[in-house]
């Protein structure tokens, strides 16, 4: 288990700095970091951009300034220089804007599993029931969405509620990421998390029903049930238990690509977190910002990957790590 | 009395019926196939079941019209029993000729400035006005159109590189796809949309290379999938046949390997349209995407947001309504074709 991990971990390695080096290339090729001030009007004399180039170190080669970025980053733990001006210390704002975030993207995950795996292995056992066919079609609504559209439909809605009936459910996010008691967390919280969740459930609450489909088709179903066991034991003893293996490493894989994937809802509700970031960094072309924000993202899918095929290994006994 | 007898299954292959003309007649041996289970009524109506035998009154008398079926002809009768993906067609056809032979019809352009300032929808304008007078409904075709057109350029160019790419790596193996395959394992690390909001803000102002940013992001999906296709299929017999007659690696990969994993492709094709469409339009809802004076159905709902707000929701609903359209049709009739591809699905369960 143990050489397991360790080779594992071993060939993440190169990925993540091949990663690194392709996600720089990417930015230096879609960003020009002196595109505002280059337009300014009236427009800057040479020598002036050549100076800002010189103080951001862009007048080296490209592979000279990715080796000046990654040894930056590495030996001193700095994203680099913001052009958003000193103010901006990018080290500091991931290390705030990642909790925003996290709080965004935890309770809708722990939502859409719990609803997933239920949704999902009720619709398995009643298989081309009218619940099975009900539940498919509103899955297959929830990933036809338009979440950013989704989004704004919410809020209007919530609009709508907070007029007729007094309630307080929080349109945006908390400025300044002050959240107050836990009646104004939560009026925070609901509407985004709604949002995050009915996407995820619907791929979920479809895999969970494939995956439980193919263990009630197995011989140790037929068994349990002739030895018999109640049909609840057997289902969930024998049944879920086992049917819950591939669903934990499809929403493991899955958790990073969310944490990617809050750019749209984080705009929408205006969450000072790191898809904000990102977005601002986009329209300001701060490269270190964005590349910044690249480089967590492209590390969390590694990381999940890894936890991914450990926990298979772990939970699957049919997985032999030889 | 036995004429309007359907297969027991409609996936029966047409092998499976004896063709030959039997002494008995056709229905003397059907009789005697259906004797040996006792369990079946004869005239039990299977769903979707159709009228193989010609239904001709006087059976005896005539050949009946059964032949042998390819293989397309029995994805397409299949696909034709999901009656969620016909309607989905239909839909989605009517989508397709709202979107590029509505603006030809209709009287307004996107661009043309009305004196009806914010008016409600109407029979004037079926979708509204906005606060510039310009028609919504004209906005909403053109919008459509490109949204469509983004989409189907990027499932085309992405689902060709990806099929050739995977079929190319899992067909020649060893050391040329673990590199290949690592390839698509490092741009699995980078979010899409993200690297597209990059991109987008760039190419966005035009939409051919927008969307070939897009295809560039959203391949590696069909690459791991024919992959993994051609890893079984190239062990058949027959690709050792053609091996054996001399085809070239190039002819056996496009003549022989491709054309066997053709069902996965499409399957894949129709999903890699309503993810290009969701992603395009959150693009260019966020502004990184299709840029003015191009409309897409994403910038429409940009200014369209905050008219929603001010109580003028048409501006609002109707973009979003043609999103789920396309997208809601798309991953319906992928699903269709999911079933009616699948050789070893079967209606009838235990």
């Amino acid at each position: 288990m143990l050489a397991f991990t360790i080779r594992r971990i071993l060939v993440s390695i190169p990925i993540l700095i091949l990663s690194t080096f392709l996600v720089f290339l990417l930015v230096a090729w879609g960003a020009d970091p002196l595109g505002d001030f280059k337009s300014k009007n009236p427009p800057p004399s040479a020598s002036e951009v050549a100076a800002r180039e010189h103080a951001l170190g862009l007048d080296h080669g490209l592979l000279v300034q990715y080796w000046n970025w990654i040894r930056n980053l590495v030996v001193h733990g700095n994203f680099g220089p913001s052009v958003q001006g000193a103010a901006f210390d990018i080290n500091a704002e991931l290390g705030r804007r990642v909790w925003v975030t996290f709080r965004l993207v935890i309770c809708a995950i722990i939502i859409a599993l719990i609803l997933a795996v239920i949704v999902g292995v009720i619709t398995a056992v009643k298989q081309y029931s009218v619940t099975d066919y009900v539940a498919t079609l509103i899955g297959f609504f929830f990933l036809s969405l338009p979440v950013f559209w989704f989004a704004i439909l919410l809020k209007i809605w919530a609009t709508d509620i907070n007029n007729a009936t007094g309630t307080n459910i929080k349109t945006l996010g908390p400025p300044g990421g002050e959240w107050g008691g836990i009646g104004s967390w939560a009026g925070y919280l609901v509407l985004p998390t709604i949002t995050l969740a009915l996407v995820s459930y619907a791929t979920w609450a479809r895999f969970q029903r494939a995956s439980m489909l193919d263990v009630l088709n197995s011989d140790y179903m037929r068994l349990a049930r002739a030895k018999g066991l109640t049909p609840r034991r057997v289902m969930v003893r024998h049944g879920l238990r086992t049917a819950l293996i591939p669903m934990t490493t499809q929403v493991t894989l899955d958790v990073a690509a969310i944490m990617g994937g809050t750019v749209i809802t984080e705009q929408i509700f205006q969450w000072q977190g790191l898809g904000t970031m990102f977005l601002n960094g986009i329209r300001t072309q701060d490269t270190n910002a964005v590349l910044a924000w690249l480089l967590i993202a492209a590390a969390l899918v590694i990381v999940f990957n890894l936890i991914a095929d450990i926990l298979y290994a772990v939970l699957d006994p049919r997985i032999r790590l030889a | 009395m036995t004429e309007n007898l359907p297969p027991r299954d409609p996936n029966d292959e047409p092998g499976e019926v004896d063709l030959g003309p039997t002494p008995g007649g056709r229905n003397a041996e059907f009789l005697g196939e259906q004797g040996q289970q006792p369990g079946l009524a004869i005239d039990a109506v299977t769903p979707g079941g159709e009228d193989v035998l010609g239904g001709g009154p006087e059976p005896s008398d005539r050949e009946f019209g059964v032949q042998a079926r390819n293989q397309w002809q029995l994805v397409l009768r299949r696909f034709r029993q999901h009656k969620l993906a016909l309607v989905s067609l239909v839909v989605l056809f009517l989508v397709f000729v709202f979107a590029f032979l509505g603006p030809v019809l209709w009287h307004y352009g996107p661009n043309d400035f009305t004196d009806d300032f914010s008016v409600a929808p109407s029979l004037k304008h079926p979708f509204g006005t906005d606060s510039n007078g310009a028609d919504h409904m004209a906005q909403v075709m053109a919008g459509t159109q490109l949204s469509l057109k983004i989409a189907f350029v990027v499932a085309i160019g992405a689902s060709v590189f990806g099929s050739i790419y995977g079929a190319v790596s899992g067909f020649y193996r060893g050391a040329t796809d673990s590199l290949m395959m690592r390839l698509v394992d490092l741009f699995l690390t980078i979010p899409a949309l993200a690297v597209g909001a990059l991109l987008g803000k760039k190419f966005g102002n035009n939409w051919e290379l927008l969307a070939l940013v897009l295809a560039g992001l959203l391949w590696t999906g069909s690459a791991r999938v024919v992959r993994g296709q051609v890893l079984s299929v190239r062990e058949k017999e027959y690709i050792e046949a053609a091996r054996a007659l001399g085809a070239t690696d190039r002819r056996i990969i496009f003549r022989h390997i491709l054309p066997n994993v053709a069902g996965p492709i499409i399957v894949l094709f129709t999903l890699l349209v309503a993810t290009a469409v969701l992603t395009e339009t959150a693009l260019s809802y966020l502004g990184f995407g299709v840029q003015f004076p191009d409309i897409s159905l994403g910038s429409l709902i940009t200014s369209g947001e905050t008219a929603a707000t001010g109580g003028r929701g048409w501006l609002f609903y109707f973009p979003g309504l043609f999103i789920i359209l396309i997208a809601l049709t798309v991953n319906f009739i992928g699903d269709g074709l999911r079933d009616a591809l699948d050789p070893t699905q079967t209606k009838v369960r235990a």
